[in-house]
């Protein structure tokens, strides 16, 4: 068992209640334990920086102490909440100024932190700490004859000074795992690209183009499903994908599924299990596919 | 056809200075630059612009030093306007907007440089140059200024020893413009690409100078040409006289600092001159590496290098390989810079009515046979903005000149021709040729033999480029048709810089002589002026210097 | 090391669509994509059209989509690039209409930049001002300014030593999604103008007209801007702290400023996000009304977002984070 303070974040605690229930499900399979954290505040996002910068600094300085006293790194399933407790976390780490007006604040409320805490995201963790060939003995589903787009988005990759999980230029540990898991990765340009989640409230005609584009693409070559390692990229490619369809004038129908889901039906979860009913296009005819595929 | 009361040739600094006075004032300039304005080599100056700030400092003492830096063959006249001036020049661009790194007294923050006898080189890091060049182009947007860019002069149009305008084809379009103007300002820049081995940027093709001396308007001093002591060793890319302004130092194969040898009291900051050659001589009596010399800035400590001297820390890293931080950068003398150019007065006014020149296109003559480093960007916004408000008034008493259409069809016809023929020789090929013979034959060191063999290519490759011809029969976008020409012009360039030297028999200031290596006042003291004659050869003329305030002395540093 | 350049040709003039053209050349060492793309094009077909000038990562002309990632030409390795690659793919930069093989028309682009008013404001155009030749023995006196004045002017990585390369701009997703966005180049601008001591900015114009739309709250922040800057600047970060200033100077007429300050009250009462009052705080009511068929579509899957939510524990400490920074007024 490894263990991991537990940072789901707020999308996979609310609307994408499928995504920590999945993770849930994959960590005990894996044998990862994940000690919830529920004190644990929202990251604030890409925005509460552009709130206060300071506030950044004490909600998620106060969420890396949390996970500090307890004692462990922190997992994520979320690029979003990835990069913002990362950022906030190489922060205090190189500038002494931030982690003392921190620290001030963490001691009002018993708290300190002293940088020790990594923070990584379930992709990553499964390549580097649990290990491919672990995650290949426990498929019970292989993911055979399925063809599978992985859409990394952009803060698992980028800036890459800070996240530094794979090559920002041609990552491929999505890849890598897709493969592992018996599927075909899809190449495609956009799989990088961003899906417009942070402009949907201020434009969203303009945010949902760029989802669109990157469905149109993973289904001109050919995808059979889609699959994101964020719940926010998943509100845009699921949820909105016909709003998307609508504005870029498109015929769109592809299944997004999140990453412990995609792992979750190849070791063994259910259509139930893994919430795929709280999506909006749906993973059935891709599912009963792979549900022929059970390995002795 | 296009008509503008003034055109500017060129969006360096020294036109864009020009044009911020010629717009401030109202009057309907436009800019022509054969790239967009920010893409011009002034940007790519990093270490300083010199002015006289300090109270313990004098623009006196500056004016003295960069007399003394020309080896005495630049105008004291010149030289004193452009130190008396400096000062205020600054302060005028950072009211405009350009940042200076600033002192712990809130003045301008300023740094050593090489033949200056105090800290005098005002910064912005190491990327003043760029510093000043957005900052003067976010004021040309300001005055809302028509900007032609992309647009490639090939002739100037003058009648009867007056301006009517220039012949500029519009790359982008692959189509020839007349422009009509009442005056016209060159500030077209250098000619490092005619040697192999400069830091210039690859627009640097000496077409200001080239246009203008067809036009008959004459170039002076051009054997003096500026090798750079710091440039790398693999690319010939700058590193900035900056860093030793801020203490770094040269050291030879035997890890000995060999400037005590040759200046003994300036060291690493003595003139460009003087240390390229020292390096020079150092790797050829085989105390180099691998033909380089090394540049140790290791000792200034990594805060000091990332705050002073980032750009040539991550030029190093990018294009040598090597971390300045924890490694000597290997670098070469290189070229860098043209003392001559088009002659001008002091108000950048040349041979040809309403005609003008500013900036390294043009020689006051303020750098004589050496320029000082920080001496350049400065050269740029004080001339630049004294022939701008010529310019204005210059333009308030005249009517336009005489434009002779059929200039326009000359050049479409060269270009039409230069498309049509089946020639077999690549100019991108022919310049690389030219380039290397350069290098070889009319360097550092000089002597007549060699020179010779100068000539001899240069006379074989004005035979070979007639049968030049291009792969790109289009119009648009033609970046082709554009180099060929360009190869015209710095193959010009080249045989002016090489007979200018031939015939200078004597060592001043850059131009050394192996065969004359001393300096010959009784004979030489005096500008050289080339003009081309009637059979397309050069012919040259001298002209006297002037010399108000501090007569010639052995120079030693 | 023998490679191969494949480069987007297309030259509208003779070809009736785009295609690639290979080039196997040999490389030296230190080889970057530019001295390629010219040795291509002196030696072997002078048609290969793209700009180039300084080769030293200072002019900007030479950036472009290496193996499908924006760089300056100039500053890229052949041989990392092969060692990732195999391959040396170039393309035009996005974003951008292509004119011919690997150049693009960059007039928007720079039509942008105009639009921010890239200058210093107030009255700093005087015809005669005090310039002044100095006299024998004469000194001049310069203003001050101290070095904090200039702070986020002077750093390395500070806005002012941005080249106008486009890189950002050919990877920005806001440009993807809204051609009309400003862009990280134009808005790293607008924030080094609006931080200068000596802009003249008396009614907070620039923070204003840079809050429009298409302005600075159209940033979808995706990095990329950073991630591809060559010179080490990072667009998106300024374009934050352009958000904090506006919205602590009371310049939040716009949706993007609503809706920071809707997240901010939302983890101020709950510790959490609180996704349906975020979006009526962002848009308003009439805003989720033209959301309802999402919300809906959302809704019936069981993926509605509950409508009340719990606190997360200890969100005492929370609010102790707001009042220490003084950001409680805010939300009356």
């Amino acid at each position: 068992m490894i263990n991991y303070a537990y940072y789901p974040g707020c999308v996979a605690q609310e609307s994408g209640k499928e995504l920590d229930n999945s993770t849930r499900f994959i960590a005990k399979k894996l044998g990862i334990n994940l000690i919830d954290m529920p004190e644990a505040s929202c990251c604030g996002g890409g925005v509460v920086d552009g709130f206060d910068h300071n506030l950044k600094l004490y909600i998620n300085g106060r969420t890396l102490a949390l996970a500090e006293k307890l004692g462990y790194n922190i997992l994520t399933v979320c690029n979003t909440c990835t990069l913002t407790l990362s950022e906030v976390n190489e922060e205090l780490i190189t500038n002494p100024k931030s982690l003392e007006k921190t620290n001030a604040y963490l001691s009002k409320i018993g708290l300190k932190y002293s940088g020790t805490v990594k923070v990584k995201h379930l992709l990553y963790i499964i390549r580097d700490e649990i290990g491919l060939d672990k995650l290949k003995q426990a498929v019970t589903y292989t993911l055979d004859g399925v063809k599978v787009a992985p859409f990394y988005g952009c803060h698992i990759l980028r800036p890459s000074s800070v996240v530094k999980f794979d090559d920002v230029e041609n990552p491929s540990g999505f890849e890598e795992l897709i493969k592992t898991l018996g599927g075909e990765p899809v190449p495609y340009i956009r799989r990088t690209k961003c899906c417009g989640f942070q402009t949907i409230l201020v434009n969203e005609v303009t945010s949902t183009s760029l989802a669109g584009n990157v469905i149109y693409e993973a289904q001109q070559n050919k995808a059979d499903v889609m699959v994101t390692p964020c719940p926010l990229c998943h509100l845009s490619l699921d949820t909105y994908q016909g709003v998307a369809a609508m504005n870029i004038n498109k015929k769109l129908s592809l299944p997004v599924l999140h990453l412990p889901q995609l792992i979750g039906v190849a070791l063994g979860g259910s259509y139930m299990e893994m919430g795929f009913s709280r999506h909006n296009i749906s993973f059935r005819a891709v599912m009963s596919k792979i549900k022929q595929n059970k390995l002795k | 056809m296009l008509k503008h009361d003034v055109i500017i040739v060129g969006a360096g600094l020294a036109g864009l200075r020009a044009c911020v006075e010629l717009r401030k004032r109202g009057i309907d300039a436009v800019i022509v630059s054969k790239v967009y304005p920010t893409r011009s080599h002034s940007g790519a100056a990093q270490g300083g612009v010199n002015a006289a700030f300090d109270e313990n400092d004098s623009w006196e003492s500056h004016f003295f030093d960069t007399v003394k830096g020309s080896d005495y063959i630049g105008d004291q006249d010149a030289i004193e306007i452009l130190t008396s001036e400096a000062p205020g020049n600054i302060l005028e661009l950072q009211k405009m907007g350009v940042v200076f790194n600033r002192n712990d007294k809130g003045g301008i923050s300023q740094r050593p440089f090489g033949g200056q006898s105090f800290p005098r080189s005002c910064y912005y890091a190491d990327a003043v140059g760029h510093m000043m060049l957005h900052g003067l182009f976010d004021n040309v947007l300001k005055y809302n200024t028509k900007i032609l860019y992309e647009y490639f002069v090939t002739s100037l149009v003058v009648d009867n020893g007056k301006i009517g305008g220039v012949v500029a084809y519009d790359i982008k379009e692959g189509r020839f413009h007349g422009i009509a103007a009442k005056s016209v300002l060159f500030a077209t820049g250098g000619y490092g690409q005619v040697y192999s081995s400069n830091t210039n940027a690859l627009i640097n093709t000496g077409d200001g100078m080239s246009v203008a001396i067809r036009a008959d308007v004459p170039l002076m001093d051009m054997e003096f040409v500026q090798f750079h002591p710091t440039t790398l060793k693999s690319t010939g890319i700058l590193v900035t006289e900056g860093a030793r302004g801020e203490g770094a130092y040269l050291l030879n194969s035997l890890g000995v600092r060999f400037m005590s040898k040759y200046a003994p009291k300036a060291m690493e900051l003595a003139p460009r001159d003087v240390v390229a050659r020292a390096e020079q001589t150092e790797i050829n009596e085989g105390r180099g590496i691998d033909g380089a010399i090394l540049l140790d800035v290791r000792h200034l400590g990594k805060e000091k290098i990332m705050e002073k001297l980032p750009q040539i820390m991550q030029l190093s890293i990018d294009f040598e390989g090597v971390n300045p931080i924890y490694e000597p950068i290997p670098i070469r003398p290189g070229v860098h810079y043209s003392m001559g150019g088009i002659k001008t007065d002091n108000n950048g006014r040349t041979a040809v009515e309403g005609f003008y020149s500013a900036g390294e296109s043009a020689c006051v003559s303020v750098h004589g046979a050496n320029r000082l480093g920080g001496n350049s960007l400065l050269d740029t916004i004080v001339f630049g903005r004294r022939a701008g408000i010529d310019m204005a008034e210059y333009i308030k008493n005249v009517d336009f000149g005489k434009f002779d259409e059929s200039a326009v069809r000359r050049d479409e016809e060269i270009f039409e021709n230069i498309k049509k023929s089946n020639g077999k020789e690549r100019h991108g090929l022919l310049k690389a040729e030219l380039q290397e013979d350069m290098r070889k034959n009319v360097g550092v060191f000089r002597e007549e033999s060699l020179m010779k063999k100068a000539i001899e290519k240069i006379e074989e490759l004005k035979e070979r480029a007639k049968n030049i011809g291009v792969d790109d029969k289009t119009h648009l976008f033609n970046t082709d048709i554009v180099e060929a020409f360009e190869f015209k012009n710095i193959l010009l360039i080249a045989e002016i810089i090489a007979r200018g030297a031939i015939m200078r028999q004597e060592s001043r200031g850059a131009h050394y002589r192996n065969d004359f290596p001393e300096r010959d006042d009784d004979k030489w003291l005096k500008h050289t002026v080339a003009k081309l004659n009637a059979s397309g050869g050069i012919d040259f003329d001298f002209s006297p210097v002037k010399i108000t305030k501090f007569k010639p002395q052995p120079r030693t540093y | 090391m023998e490679f191969t350049v494949k480069s987007y040709r297309f030259n509208p003039e003779i070809d009736e669509k785009p295609y690639y053209k290979e080039y196997v050349i040999n490389d030296f060492p230190g080889m970057t994509v530019l001295n390629a793309l010219m040795k291509v094009k002196a030696e072997f077909d002078g048609t290969l059209s793209f700009r180039r000038s300084c080769r030293s990562a200072i002019c900007g002309s030479c950036a472009m989509k290496i193996n499908g990632i924006t760089k300056l030409a100039c500053k890229t390795q052949v041989s990392a690039e092969i060692e990732k690659f195999g391959i040396i793919k170039v393309d035009p930069l996005g974003n951008m209409p292509i004119i011919r093989d690997l150049i693009v028309d960059q007039e928007v682009f720079f039509d942008k930049i105009k639009e921010i008013k890239p200058y210093l404001l107030g009255k700093t155009d005087h015809i005669n001002d005090d310039f002044k030749a100095l006299k024998e023995g004469e000194k001049i006196k310069q203003p001050v300014y101290y070095k904090t004045e200039f702070q986020n002017l002077t750093g390395n990585n500070d806005t002012p030593n941005c080249i106008l390369c486009e890189c950002c701009y050919s990877e920005c997703g806001g440009v993807v999604a809204n051609s009309k966005y400003l862009g990280p180049a134009a808005l790293a601008k607008l924030y080094r103008y609006s931080e200068d001591p000596r802009d003249n900015d008396k009614n907070g114009s620039r923070l204003v007209n840079g809050s429009k739309p298409a302005g600075m709250f159209d940033c979808v922040h995706c990095q990329a801007c950073e991630e591809f800057c060559p010179k080490g600047i990072s667009p998106v970060k300024v374009i934050v702290r352009m958000h904090e200033k506006a919205i602590k100077n009371s310049i939040t007429f716009s949706k993007g400023a609503k809706h920071i300050i809707g997240i901010a009250r939302s983890i101020q009462e709950t510790g959490r996000l609180d996704e349906i009052k975020v979006a009526v705080d962002s848009v308003g009511i009439s805003g989720i009304l033209n959301d309802l068929p999402v919300a809906l579509g959302a809704g019936l899957k069981g993926k509605m977002p509950p409508l009340r939510l719990k606190l997360i524990k200890d969100m005492e400490d929370i609010r102790v984070a707001f009042k220490d920074l003084n950001l409680e007024e805010k939300h009356d």
